[in-house]
């Protein structure tokens, strides 16, 4: 999609988790690339492996959960099989993470000024006053106000929308090339939210950092993200261009999702929700489509895992892993 | 913290109370302790006398509020034995044992946590496993028995070490302590390391579960996200964790140290308040006794209030305030 060469390139990533003798298979040939400056939306139901994917990017994915197959290169290094000690120097400095609640990521008793000195001097060779000034600069551009004083607080001594913002300034302390934000709005009020999200696309635009935000939130991504890669099952169902995957969805799992969206013009009907229940939990046996229990137009062909393959948009990188998509415009929702 | 510590001490005086009641209620239904101590082809008046002088010829309740008045002069009353103060004779002995439950905390929590910490880390390690063997040995084996064999061991068999006995005291505050003098550190490290199995293997065990239990948490995930190495992770981030949980558990071990280190004491020859206490059972001392478990209860009350404090230095969620019930 872009021209200058990636940030983050996966290719055929499968993280399992291996259960006494069922291996389960959280994450299941997972691709993407994402460029300097890109935002990318990865959605999916709670349980798709979206998080399992995150995780397997930082290399924080503990037993009994392992990597098996794929690559996930760093500006062309592959990370997989990196020794513990290097991918300690990568972690927290080129690439960092937020996580979803910041009340239990942050040491219930140390010092936010504390965790945040930690973050900077794991990495750089500065001394604890600059690393202490730096990140109450920091601080002060998430917009924390009296910074200064917030360091030496507890993070119980602050709310919850200050919380995200200390891990958001953590993220930020080394100034990485990308960041992986998981659901990191997840438990914040509206507003907050969107305060949230608007300063952390303000934060990224201006230093060329990569994002990959992690959200079971169609609306975010709308706002936020420039592609999108809609996961299921530990799979990309589809991926493509945001304003093209929501606004002519090619898979019957995006259609679904999107229909189950409220909206302010949908009146008094009753919301669409997808048939069926999601089973999250896939075991290494499993053929076919994974989503073609619940799928409306599923027949004999979906017993075989279908392949990406070019949507019928034509829309550059627009790619859904399906038999039967729909085509340009049928997708269409039905309610909008 | 002031009122924080004004209700622990309302506290306290209510438990000695208490126990000044308990204690005092049990020695009576020994029986009379005079018999134990008299020659018993004394003549009747000679018996009689020294029932009398000793007070024991009054009813129970008078006999009890003469003690208390005593005590709010501070004063225990005598021994039968010696006739010397019983709250004298104890301070006299406290030193020693003071030292002797101190080295061996030290020497518990210098092996416990550190090897807990391995252990917990890396519990299928070398560590993990001598840690999983060593705890449940030193726990399940008699305190005596291991005394015993370190004596055989390191005194009778190499002599490397001093069969019993306290070295030589020097002055420190007002204390006679041994541990300034090599010798005396000689003499204090067998019955130490006697009394540091079980507080050790205590402090390992604990350790090893709190650890396993705090990597598990996110906020060492996201430790490790930020790319900390795994020695600051374990020494600041799970060990801050691990901590209030520790203290709570030593504190009170080492008030059972203080107050019940009696078997270690007679092994070793140790002259402490363990000693003490059992020569003044045996003999219906009564007294010493008393006076001997209304101190424990002192020291009990006080490590507690420690243990609080030290709580919440470490955990500043942790409000004094609301702590005190």
């Amino acid at each position: 999609m872009t021209s200058s060469p990636p940030v983050l390139e996966v290719k055929g990533l499968r993280t399992e988790f291996h259960m006494g003798r069922s291996r389960l298979c959280a994450v299941n040939d997972v691709s993407f690339s994402i460029g300097r400056g890109e935002v990318m939306g990865l959605v999916g139901e709670s349980g798709s492996g979206k998080s399992v994917t995150g995780y397997s990017i930082m290399g924080l994915v503990d037993p009994p959960g392992h990597i098996v197959d794929g690559t996930i290169r760093l500006h062309g290094k592959d990370l997989r099989g990196l020794p513990e000690r290097q991918m300690n120097a990568i972690r927290g400095d080129r690439v960092s993470i937020i996580f979803q609640d910041p009340m239990t990521a942050l040491h219930p008793t140390l010092r936010i000024g504390q965790q945040m000195i930690d973050a900077i001097r794991a990495h750089r060779s500065v001394s604890r006053s600059e690393a202490w000034r730096r990140s109450r600069d920091m601080l002060g551009r998430v917009g924390i106000p009296s910074p200064g004083e917030r360091l030496s607080a507890y993070p119980h001594q602050l709310s919850g929308g200050m919380r995200q913002r200390v891990c958001i300034a953590i993220a930020l302390l080394n100034d990485p090339d990308l960041i992986i934000a998981d659901e990191p709005t997840t438990g914040l009020d509206v507003t907050i939210q969107a305060q949230i999200l608007a300063e952390m696309q303000a934060l990224v635009a201006a230093r060329g950092t990569a994002l990959i935000w992690v959200t079971h939130d169609l609306a975010v991504v709308a706002n936020i993200a420039d592609s999108v890669a809609v996961m299921y099952a530990g799979s990309i169902v589809e991926r493509g261009p945001t304003d093209v995957v929501l606004r002519r969805p090619s898979s019957p799992y995006t259609v679904g999702l999107l229909n189950s969206v409220p909206s302010r013009n949908q009146g008094a009907s009753r919301l669409s929700q997808i048939p069926g229940t999601y089973t999250p939990a896939v075991s290494e046996e499993a053929v076919g489509c994974r989503f073609a229990p619940r799928c409306p137009r599923a027949d004999d062909a979906c017993t075989v895992f279908p392949a990406l393959t070019a949507a019928a948009t034509g829309a550059p990188g627009h790619e859904v892993r399906c038999h039967h998509p729909y085509a340009a415009r049928e997708g269409r929702l039905s309610h909008v | 913290m002031g009122w924080f510590i004004a209700r622990r001490l309302g506290q306290f005086l209510l438990l000695l109370f208490v126990m000044s009641l308990v204690v005092f209620v049990a020695l009576f239904a020994l029986g009379n302790p005079v018999l134990n101590f008299i020659n018993p082809s004394s003549p009747p008046d000679v018996v009689r006398q020294a029932i009398h002088n000793l007070g024991l010829d009054q009813p129970a309740y008078i006999q009890y509020f003469r003690f208390l008045s005593g005590i709010a002069h501070g004063d225990l009353g005598n021994s039968y034995t010696s006739g010397r103060p019983a709250l004298r004779l104890i301070l006299e002995r406290l030193p020693a044992t003071l030292e002797l439950s101190l080295g061996a905390m030290l020497i518990a929590t210098l092996v416990g946590i550190p090897l807990g910490l391995g252990a917990g880390y890396r519990p299928n390690s070398l560590v993990g496993r001598f840690v999983e063997g060593f705890s449940l040995l030193s726990v399940s084996l008699p305190t005596f028995w291991i005394g015993l064999m370190l004596i055989i061991v390191f005194a009778i068999e190499t002599g490397i070490f001093p069969a019993g006995g306290r070295g030589p005291t020097t002055d420190l505050l007002g204390m006679k302590v041994s541990f300034t003098s090599l010798e005396g550190l000689r003499h204090l490290f067998l019955p130490a390391l006697n009394l540091s199995l079980f507080p050790m293997a205590l402090a390992m065990r604990l350790t090893r579960a709190s650890v396993e239990e705090s990597l598990r948490m996110n906020f060492v995930r996201y430790a490790r996200a930020k790319g900390l190495p795994p020695r600051r992770i374990l020494s600041v981030y799970v060990l801050k964790n691990v901590l209030p949980s520790l203290v709570t558990v030593m504190g009170m071990v080492l008030g059972g140290l203080l107050a019940f280190s009696v078997i270690t004491e007679s092994i070793f020859a140790w002259p402490g308040t363990g000693k003490l206490v059992i020569d003044a059972i045996q003999i219906s001392d009564r007294p010493v006794i008393i006076a001997y478990l209304l101190f424990t209860v002192f020291i009990f009350s006080t490590i507690n209030l420690l243990v609080d404090i030290v709580c919440a230095v470490l955990d500043p969620r942790i409000s004094l305030r609301g702590a005190a019930s």
